[in-house]
């Protein structure tokens, strides 16, 4: 039985607070090395719980705050279910034509992160998602880009879709309350022109159907990239 | 009977603010002090525990029913703690790490030995419940997240994975790494 094995199936037995199974006796009481770690593992745990004791309570007036905010929301809100990506470019196609440009604009740097997070599912396209990931997560400031880079696949693959996440959600909020600078400054953060060329790789390999979308994606990913500074 | 989340956002889009109210008392007490022990500071804590709850009631039609409103609700707080990391261009390591108080380490591991093999939840001394926090503000914000959402949350391998995007195989490998830097801190060998 390998160490690593043993460790790792004693700390969920640690984490769950049951016994280590009897199967991870004979290994630890021939190894000194597992041995050491799992009383260090319980220590941790130990240590881990012993936050909940310094749980404090949120201060009072709190919920009375969030709930008169909530009253003070425009109307219609909270939103309504969210529609697919694909209504969601029909949508954004219409605001592109009736909104202020910076604002379309950046509601189609969401629709393309999202394009580009589901497109990138499979496994031809794992360079441009890989490409695409590097972009975002350097503007994201992810602490741990050199190490993901050492990972295999999947995990790349999950931190991209993390980072496509992290980007959507800051996305999200500047679709709705973005000013002009902050959206450029979102355009610049998922670096719109390396998008750009990402999309271009994306319409060669997408089937007919998501090619023209792929296109139209693209051309508005262009006017973002034109807001730059 | 405990309503499940998924039925109270149904009912929240439908217009109940009642079944919000629910909602938020559920999470309120685990998700604030998510968040107090994530950014380290409780002043940061409440602006960012209020931002996320009316970002997630206004929001709340873009989470999808049938995955997770746990994980969906602990994300935008997770996402909210970043901005304000970048704000303050780090993390405010928590005033408890910073203090020049030393002690003797090898003593406090033989307190904690002394204390007997029972339960990890066994309650542990004052000085001691400091020196963890120390340890915690020293581990990246990336191991902190796993801690404290097995902590505050009792989130498994698997929900936390699905509330930080990640794979199982990084959440118990960060777990590991944060376990074990805990009761590195705690047995004198930082």
């Amino acid at each position: 039985m390998r160490c690593e094995h043993v460790q790792d199936r004693a700390l969920e037995c640690i984490l769950a607070g049951e016994e280590l199974p009897v199967g991870l006796r004979p290994h630890l009481e021939s190894c000194q090395e597992c041995t050491a770690e799992v009383a260090r593992l319980r220590l941790g745990v130990r240590a881990a719980k012993s936050l909940r004791q310094s749980a404090v309570a949120p201060p009072p007036g709190m919920k009375k705050a969030v709930f008169d905010a909530i009253a003070s929301a425009p109307a219609g809100e909270p939103a309504t279910r969210r529609a697919s990506w694909r209504e969601a470019v029909g949508a954004a196609c219409h605001w592109l034509v009736v909104r202020p440009l910076p604002v379309a604009a950046a509601a189609f740097v969401l629709v393309a992160v999202t394009v580009v997070g589901v497109a990138t599912n499979g496994s031809k396209l794992r360079k441009e998602a890989w490409e695409i990931h590097f972009s975002v997560a350097q503007s994201r400031a992810v602490p741990d880009c050199e190490r993901l880079e050492r990972e295999e696949w999947i995990q790349k693959q999950a931190a991209f879709l993390n980072a496509v996440n992290d980007a959507k959600l800051q996305l999200q909020i500047v679709a709705v309350d973005g000013d002009l600078a902050t959206v450029r400054a979102a355009a610049r953060g998922v670096r719109a022109r390396r998008l750009v060329e990402s999309f271009r790789a994306i319409e060669n390999a997408a089937p007919e159907g998501d090619r023209r979308l792929a296109s139209e994606v693209r051309y508005y990913l262009e006017e973002i990239a034109n807001l730059q500074p | 009977m405990t309503l499940p989340d998924d039925v109270l956002v149904e009912r929240t889009l439908a217009g109940d603010t009642a079944a919000f109210s629910a909602l938020y008392d559920r999470y309120e007490r685990p998700l604030f002090n998510f968040i107090n022990q994530y950014v380290g500071d409780y002043e940061a804590a409440q602006d960012i525990f209020q931002e996320t709850m009316i970002r997630a009631y206004r929001k709340l039609g873009r989470y999808q029913v049938g995955t997770n409103f746990s994980a969906w609700i602990h994300r935008i707080a997770i996402n909210l703690a970043k901005d304000e990391f970048k704000r303050k261009k780090r993390r405010p390591v928590s005033n408890i790490a910073e203090s020049t108080e030393t002690g003797d380490e090898t003593d406090l591991f033989a307190a904690m030995a002394e204390e007997g093999p029972g339960p990890e939840t066994a309650l542990l001394g004052k000085d001691t419940a400091r020196r963890v926090r120390e340890g915690l503000a020293r581990l990246t914000p990336d191991h902190m997240q796993v801690i404290l959402l097995y902590v505050f949350q009792g989130m498994a391998y698997k929900e936390i994975a699905d509330t930080l995007c990640i794979p199982i195989g990084t959440v118990k490998s960060r777990m590991h790494y944060a376990v074990k830097e805990l009761g590195k801190v705690l047995d004198g060998r930082p």
